[in-house]
């Protein structure tokens, strides 16, 4: 079957996830009241130590992990409840939300024992935290071309090269690389590529900030000079980085914070729109939601498929494309809608008026990180049978 | 999708299939009403689809209504199906029998009062239908009104996109209103608007088909034209657009009586129905614009039908009224419960 027929199954949330929705909501109200969780007034997703430990306190984090693991052996829909509550309420999860989606189920797929017992009981407590090291100067979309290598020594690995645009690895504990341990071969680009655990305070690693036009510094720039780790830090098999780097993409490109980047701005409008809005107002908010309420219906069946143990990568490419544009329109009309009533101009409304700004700065990074939309309308193609 | 769904789609994806040939749908264009297509729809029993088994009907649901109407919307059947469909629906809840014959079926705007003639516009194949269909609201909720058609003053409109026949009409004064059991006027008009929904859906999967296949057999520059980025960008928009609405869609059919996952629905396919009209044609190139070829077909109809059982910025205004006057923490939950 070609995409050109392909049809999403109606997503099953069953009834009882109500109850956990309604748990994260009290959580939030519960901070917010006790002045130890801000009012979001910026997009992006926040990096709090502290508020990603409370979280973790409430068993939210690694909630599908095995309990020897120190997880909570919930299932891949109430995880998603979890998520679209946190994001939905502008929670800064940033402390923990890459190694919740992305490194934790690495590990917990390729990784092996001793890395499973050392790192994940941490993970679980938000007592450590990884960034991802894919990304490279020369190797943006086409990151296949990368070249931060590994050589063989005795006992382990040489790392050499530089990594960029890593979020976090200023703050964090650990990275999860791709790196290239052997040639490409000529008929197979994507051969050669290994996944390893680096300790970011290892010997002859570089980390400098770099300054986002946001005004903030999130990612960075990374250097390896002959690093040495450890065999056991390679993660899976040698060679193998590139299937499982590919089996994550599902995970990484189909959750709300693919599509709900920019929703309390939205939110806010609607608030600052009050009880009669013009009939053009109306028209341009009903648009933005049922775009989202769409969005919506595709990421939660894909967290469906993912509970059944599927690999929905191409849904995946399609919600975040789909998503990450939306998340820019919603800003593009916000901006528009509060222009043509004239909002900003009789009230202070400070927090549209300081998410607005703030939006604007962020939005060109929500079609670009994470895949950027060519590669993933590319990938759709593909699914068409045009590639 | 469940069995009995997939068995009333593929069942009248056949059954159409035969039917709606070019010729057939040039004829009905030209003002001939699709007689055979109409008898064979009959012999089906489709047309009693939503009709309860205790009235002689099938008894099924909107899902396997929607699923009639999508084979018809892939196929581009002509005639008054869906009013037909949706019709013996409404007359089995006002106590009436269900009609082999062509219905009509307009929604009236506001409420209905005594002795205050009613004006109906753009209402398709009045002329062709044995009987009009009105629904409006009334002090009791809705009304449903059944007209003998030649008891009308049908009067043409300017034909749509869609090329279908469109008239105008007063309703007389002394037109009775029948109550309808268990449907408020905004239930009927979301259920005629799933159903426009489910037929737009299917013109718009055979137009990703159809333009997906034509990127692969149309050569220039030496190659198939679906080999060039900027095609295969256009077309992953068109199938994102497609997935996208499809899945509100049926998240609405199961939903019904949900207005802001109707509206959000219908606002949606009103939007997929903008970028398949735009980038089928664009792909196509001249070809797509030629009548002989049958994209038209359906793309005109599409630009019709976003606009019926209520407009696109109808739906919108609906959706956006489930969130006014919300505090910035009351919008999620009435996307999420």
């Amino acid at each position: 079957m070609t995409l050109s027929s392909l049809h999403l199954e109606l997503p099953a949330l069953p009834g009882e996830l109500a109850g956990l929705r309604r748990e994260v909501r009290r959580f939030v109200a519960a901070e917010r009241a006790a002045g130890t969780l801000p009012y979001p007034d910026k997009v992006g997703l926040g990096f709090s130590p502290d508020v990603s430990k409370r979280i973790a306190a409430q068993g939210w984090i690694g909630m599908t992990w095995p309990k020897k693991y120190g997880g909570h052996e919930r299932s891949a829909l109430e995880r998603y409840v979890v998520t679209e509550e946190l994001l939905a309420a502008g929670v800064p999860v940033g402390a923990h939300w890459i190694t919740d989606r992305q490194s934790g189920p690495v590990l917990l797929k390729f990784g092996t024992e001793e890395q499973r017992q050392e790192w994940l009981p941490k993970i679980v407590r938000a007592e450590v935290a990884f960034c991802i090291g894919m990304s490279e100067p020369d190797s943006g979309s086409d990151l296949a071309s990368l070249r931060t290598s590994g050589t063989k020594v005795e006992g382990g690995w040489r790392v050499n090269g530089s990594k960029l645009w890593t979020t976090n690895a200023h703050r964090v504990h650990c990275m999860i690389a791709l790196i290239r341990t052997a040639p490409a071969e000529e008929k197979n680009r994507q051969a050669g590529l290994t996944q390893v655990l680096i300790p970011l305070d290892a010997p002859g690693v570089g980390i400098r900030p770099i300054k986002s036009m946001v005004g903030l510094e999130d990612f960075n720039e990374v250097h390896f000079e002959n690093v040495f780790i450890p065999d056991g830090n390679v993660v899976g098999a040698p060679g193998n980085g590139w299937n499982q780097v590919s089996a994550e993409l599902a995970y990484e490109r189909s959750g709300p914070e693919r599509w709900l980047s920019s929703f309390r701005l939205l939110a806010e409008l609607v608030e600052a729109l009050g009880p009669d809005p013009s009939d053009a107002a109306q028209v341009e908010i009903g648009r933005l939601f049922a775009q989202l309420m769409a969005v919506r219906q595709i990421s939660l069946s894909i967290a469906s498929m993912l509970e059944a143990g599927k690999t929905p990568n191409l849904e995946a490419s399609i919600a975040k494309d789909i998503g990450t544009r939306l998340e820019q329109e919603i800003v593009r009309t916000v901006r528009n809608v509060v222009q043509q009533e004239g909002l900003l101009a009789s009230a202070d409304l400070p927090a549209l008026r300081a998410l607005l700004a703030s939006a604007q700065r962020y939005s060109p990074a929500f079609t670009i990180r994470g895949g950027t939309g060519e590669i993933l309308r590319g990938v759709i193609a593909r699914g068409l049978g045009l590639r | 999708m469940n069995d009995m769904i997939q068995e009333f789609r593929d069942t009248a994806a056949r059954l159409f299939g035969d039917f709606a040939t070019p010729a057939a749908l040039e004829a009905a264009e030209a003002g001939t009403f699709p007689q055979a297509a109409w008898d064979a729809i009959n012999e089906s029993g489709f047309g009693l689809v939503l009709v309860p088994e205790t009235s002689g009907g099938i008894g099924a649901g909107l899902p396997e209504a929607a699923a009639i109407l999508l084979a018809a919307g892939e196929h581009a059947v002509p005639g008054p199906l869906l009013e037909l469909v949706l019709g013996n629906h409404l007359l089995a809840l006002a106590g009436r029998e269900p009609s082999t014959a062509p219905l009509a079926l307009a929604f009236a705007e506001g409420t209905v009062a005594a002795a205050q003639p009613l004006s109906l516009r753009n209402v398709p194949w009045a002329r062709a239908a044995q009987q009009v269909l009105v629904v409006a609201r009334t002090a009791a909720g809705a009304g449903l009104a059944v007209v003998p058609a030649r008891e009308l003053e049908l009067h043409a409109e300017i034909g749509d996109a869609s090329g279908e026949p469109l008239a105008r009409f007063e309703l007389p004064t002394s037109t009775p209103w029948q109550p309808l059991a268990g449907l408020d006027f905004d239930a009927c008009l979301r259920r005629a608007a799933l159903l426009r929904g489910a037929q737009m859906m299917g013109a718009m999967r055979w137009c990703l088909e159809r333009t997906t296949a034509y990127t692969q057999e149309r050569k220039q520059f030496g190659r198939e034209i679906g080999k060039f980025q900027v095609v295969q960008q256009m077309m992953a928009e068109m199938a994102s657009a497609v997935v996208a609405s499809h899945a509100i869609l049926d998240a609405a059919i199961a939903d019904p009586d949900n207005p802001s996952m109707v509206a959000a629905a219908r606002s949606r396919l009103g939007d997929a129905a903008d970028i398949v009209f735009a980038h089928g044609h664009q792909v196509h190139g001249a070809i797509g614009f030629s009548y002989e070829y049958v994209l038209h077909f359906r793309t005109r109809r599409l630009m019709a039908w976003r606009d019926q059982f209520g407009t696109v910025a109808y739906w919108r205004r609906v959706l956006a009224g489930s969130f006014t006057g919300r505090k910035a923490d009351e919008v999620w939950p009435v996307i999420a419960g």
